[in-house]
């Protein structure tokens, strides 16, 4: 018996956190590489269509963003308001000037091949506004030759 | 002096922190895309010079082109006969545009002729190498005269027609009914036309020829359209068919109101 009762406290096997380093820096690098940053919040209304076919894009290296929408629901049916990334919204009137001002910075880290502007735009917005706006991008200087226009998939 | 040994920390709580890192991943990823229609645009260039329009333009029927006038009421006005408000086209069971969009391309298999759409253009291999001769002899010419917009223009034909035979091939056929060249379904908007009309009548247009593909995917190739893989050689050589077949043929326009 004398053997069981002598038993020895045991200590614990330990194991070998040597690794725990590069485990955590593997973390590290695989969010720093991951991460997308985030897209600016949108100081406007802004409700996108509903539509049944659309096209889906999933390279975000691709994607450059333009948003027009209305800053209150008084203004609904009239001019429109342009929010390009973190920017101060800026009035339709001045868009052909702003966009140029600000296209270096929605083209800025993307892939010129392939790229496409996506772009959002409020249910309300006449339609010649996005004709408007489509004239601004279709002349010389802004090369892009791809949008879309950016809508969710309809619930039914 | 004594050499120490080095103090182990205790790693058994490392596999928590790996599950604890895991479900973070696991619910706070999400795959971020877009969607949304597709537009091209072509760049204006004001420098270049707009080619000379080529010679014998095409005739165009009333029947080749499809009239969708969307008003500022947000109503829609077909060939300037019928009219239907948005709630009729929008109604969850309407199928009023597909089934507009199924009747403007009929069968490119049979001779179907219809009074108010497009009359399909037999096409077989005979004809075909007949029209691929004369289109060569008008390249031809039109480079010997430096009529640059003339000679594309035949070559933009010459490739349609490569691609018919093409199609017939691949598909065994010896009879095609092509689409003329001017078909178009015209979608003219209002200035105050809203946006999401717009978009409704773009997107049910759309859902009306990936149907129609869909349906000769799955009748030809058992697989629905979206099921054929871009990429593969397979794959590029359906869809090559199947747009030969329902070309896009949407073309809008705003209606500039007069100032």
């Amino acid at each position: 018996m004398s053997k069981f009762s002598s038993k020895k406290k045991r200590a614990n096997p330990e194991v070998s956190t040597a690794s725990l380093p590069d485990i955590v820096f593997m973390l590290l690098f695989f969010f720093m590489v991951a991460t997308v940053p985030r897209e600016p919040e949108l100081q406007m209304l802004l409700e996108k269509p509903e539509t049944d076919t659309f096209k889906r894009i999933e390279d975000r290296s691709k994607l450059g963003f333009l948003n027009m929408g209305y800053r209150s629901k008084s203004e609904y049916g009239g001019e429109p308001w342009i929010q390009i990334g973190a920017v101060e919204p800026f009035k339709f009137a001045n868009a052909e000037r702003k966009i140029k001002e600000l296209f270096p910075m929605i083209t800025k880290n993307k892939k010129t091949t392939g790229f496409v502007l996506s772009v959002k735009i409020d249910s309300e917005v006449p339609m010649m506004y996005v004709d408007g706006l489509k004239d601004i991008l279709r002349t010389k200087g802004l090369e892009q030759l791809e949008i879309l226009y950016s809508s969710k998939p309809s619930g039914d | 002096m004594p050499r120490r040994e080095a103090p182990e920390v205790n790693a058994g709580s490392m596999a928590d922190i790996a599950f604890l890192l895991l479900v973070f991943f696991l619910v706070a990823t999400t795959i971020e895309y877009e969607e949304g229609i597709p537009d091209k645009m072509e760049v204006l260039d004001p420098d270049k010079p707009k080619p000379p329009p080529p010679p014998d333009p095409p005739e165009v029927n009333d029947r080749d082109v499809l009239i969708l006038y969307a008003n500022k009421e947000n109503s829609l006005l077909v060939d300037e006969k019928k009219a239907y408000t948005r709630a009729e086209i929008e109604g969850p069971k309407s199928d009023l545009i597909v089934d507009m969009v199924r009747e403007f391309y009929t069968d490119p298999f049979k001779k179907v002729r219809a009074e108010n759409y497009p009359w399909r253009i037999k096409l077989t291999p005979g004809i075909i190498a007949d029209s691929l001769e004369y289109t060569q002899e008008q390249i031809d010419k039109y480079m010997d005269e430096g009529n640059t917009g003339a000679q594309e223009a035949f070559e933009r034909s010459k490739t349609k027609l490569e691609n018919y035979l093409f199609t017939m091939e691949y598909l065994g056929k010896r009879e095609i009914w092509a689409m003329p060249d001017v078909a178009r379904i015209m979608l003219k908007l209002d200035d105050e036309t809203s946006y999401d009309f717009y978009l409704l009548l773009k997107d049910d247009i759309e859902s009306g020829i990936v149907t129609l593909r869909d349906e000769f995917c799955k009748s030809e190739w058992g697989i629905s359209y979206y099921e054929i893989e871009l990429g593969t050689i397979v794959g590029e050589e359906r869809r090559k068919v199947v747009h030969q077949l329902y070309p896009p043929v949407l073309q809008d326009k705003l209606e500039k109101k007069k100032k």
